[in-house]
């Protein structure tokens, strides 16, 4: 295989300026629009006829609830626990691999 | 393959912060360095694409023969969760991306030293920051990277499944430094591609009997999570993902990739490939004199031992519970008195572009200096 000439869109190396938002600037872009995202849906009550989209087939029950877990299942809002994943970087440190 | 010795841009570290990559040193020693290079010649750079597609067709056909033989015991995968791995496994849950290491000096075929396709790291480095190097260093060369690219078609890819409103979000641990980069990373590449993406920390993860929630208890559809699954399994949210009421990009199934069981796995169904190390799950006589001894889940080359005439190294750490595995030891090449390792991406199904790593050590960890690198 030859390396791509300098029009080629390029398969296997770049060819066109990277639209980063890691920047600055973008950064900041990025971190301002955050806090409303989750708010807005949150609030809208179909948010929680969405399940898990790749899901097909019936439900499993949690081992903590019996309580159907489907799209499709209304809900009302309820109170989370927390804390409930993390635990094991106190031991290991980074996820990095 | 050869290291080139090359003058810092001036101002380099503020041209590095300014793309938001600001942890160019870790630990008080220098993780990007710019005082030198690696260049590659295009038929390394084809060696190494046909070696990472390879390789990835390989660890396919591992997970098809964990899943269809059900081998959870061995991979220390607990067996409740079998049922879900072969379920996200069946109905194709997309991955998004890995980086497998390769030992390689550019005269014999690339060696795989492990995959790590569950949370790897290092990805806006090779993504991004060395491609700013290039442009700014080398003009007339190119670079084997188009991992930005590729990333945002393969978001594009996971929209395709997903209803028109969903919002991803994205867990990770927010006072690592190179944790949180690489997940804001893969958020920008989303946002690039049209979804919408929230961020969060790990603890953040709420449960509210029925759905794992964020903190303004949004359901969480998509879970873009930099959190290793053999950590999340065992932990006590693990079980609720057993519900399947969330979607988890990197999918359960690549539990059986990130896992160096993979390994052994790998070397019986294809004893003798041009890419891979005699591997066991014992210390194995064919293993020769010289070894590499990993545990089976572990991180950033802790509690890794290398054996071999004259020669003994190890990495402390916490790792190795679960067992480990043993791996035929290939030397590292050596430029200038470092270590070099090839960090080759896979991004969807395809090989997407290296990013270079090296170290005085002959065990890599996750703060081995990355080096920019060019081909032409």
């Amino acid at each position: 295989m030859s390396a791509p000439g300098p029009n080629d869109s390029g398969q296997r190396a770049s060819r066109t300026i990277k639209l980063v938002l890691m920047g600055v600037a973008g950064a900041a872009l990025l971190f301002s629009c955050t806090p409303g995202i989750g708010t807005a849906l949150g609030g809208w009550p179909g948010f929680w006829f969405w399940g898990n989209p790749f899901y097909r087939g019936t439900t499993i029950s949690s081992p903590s609830s019996s309580a159907s877990t489907t799209s499709g299942t209304t809900s009302g809002q309820t109170t989370s626990q927390r804390g409930g994943f993390g635990g094991s970087a106190a031991t290991h440190g980074s996820t990095a691999s | 393959m050869r290291r080139e010795a090359v003058s810092p841009r001036p101002g380099w570290q503020q041209k590095l912060e300014q793309l938001g990559f600001d942890y160019y040193v870790l630990e008080g020693k220098a993780y990007w360095t710019e005082t030198a290079c690696y260049a590659l010649t295009s038929a390394e750079v084809d060696e190494l694409e046909a070696a990472t597609e390879t390789l990835h067709g390989l660890c396919l056909k591992a997970v098809e023969h964990v899943v269809a033989n059900r081998l959870w015991d061995r991979m220390r995968i607990p067996p409740a969760w079998g049922d879900y791995i072969e379920r996200v496994w069946r109905r194709s849950d997309p991955t998004l991306v890995g980086r497998f290491d390769l030992a390689y000096d550019g005269d014999n075929p690339p060696k795989l030293l492990e995959y790590n396709a569950d949370t790897p790291t290092a990805l806006y480095e090779a993504a991004v920051v060395q491609w700013y190097w290039l442009k700014d260093v080398k003009p007339e060369a190119d670079q084997f990277n188009s991992i930005h690219e590729k990333l945002i078609e393969a978001w594009r890819g996971v929209a395709g499944r997903l209803p028109p409103q969903a919002l991803v979000h994205f867990a990770r641990f927010e006072d690592h430094p190179e944790d949180l980069a690489t997940s804001e990373y893969l958020r920008d590449t989303a946002l690039q591609a049209g979804l919408t993406g929230k961020p969060m920390a790990v603890s953040q993860i709420g449960w509210n009997g029925r759905r794992f929630t964020d903190l303004q208890e949004t359901p969480i559809q998509v879970m873009s999570k930099l959190y290793p699954w053999e950590w999340m399994a065992r932990e006590q949210f693990g079980p609720n993902v057993l519900t399947d009421t969330t979607a988890f990009i990197e999918p359960a199934w690549k539990m059986i990739l990130s896992n160096k069981m993979l390994l052994p796995l790998l070397w019986e169904g294809f004893p003798g490939h041009a890419n891979l190390l005699p591997a066991f799950d014992t210390e194995h006589p064919d293993l020769g004199k010289a070894f590499v001894k990993k545990p089976i889940f572990g991180r950033e080359g802790h509690n890794v031992t290398v054996t071999a005439p004259g020669l003994f190294d190890t990495a402390s750490g916490s790792y190795g519970t679960e067992g480990f595995v043993w791996q035929t030891y290939q030397p590292l090449p050596v430029f200038d008195g470092n270590h070099a390792v090839v960090g080759s991406w896979i991004v969807a199904d395809k090989a997407a572009g290296v990013g270079m790593r090296e170290d005085e050590r002959r065990i890599t960890h996750n703060n081995s200096r990355f080096v920019p690198h060019y081909f032409s």
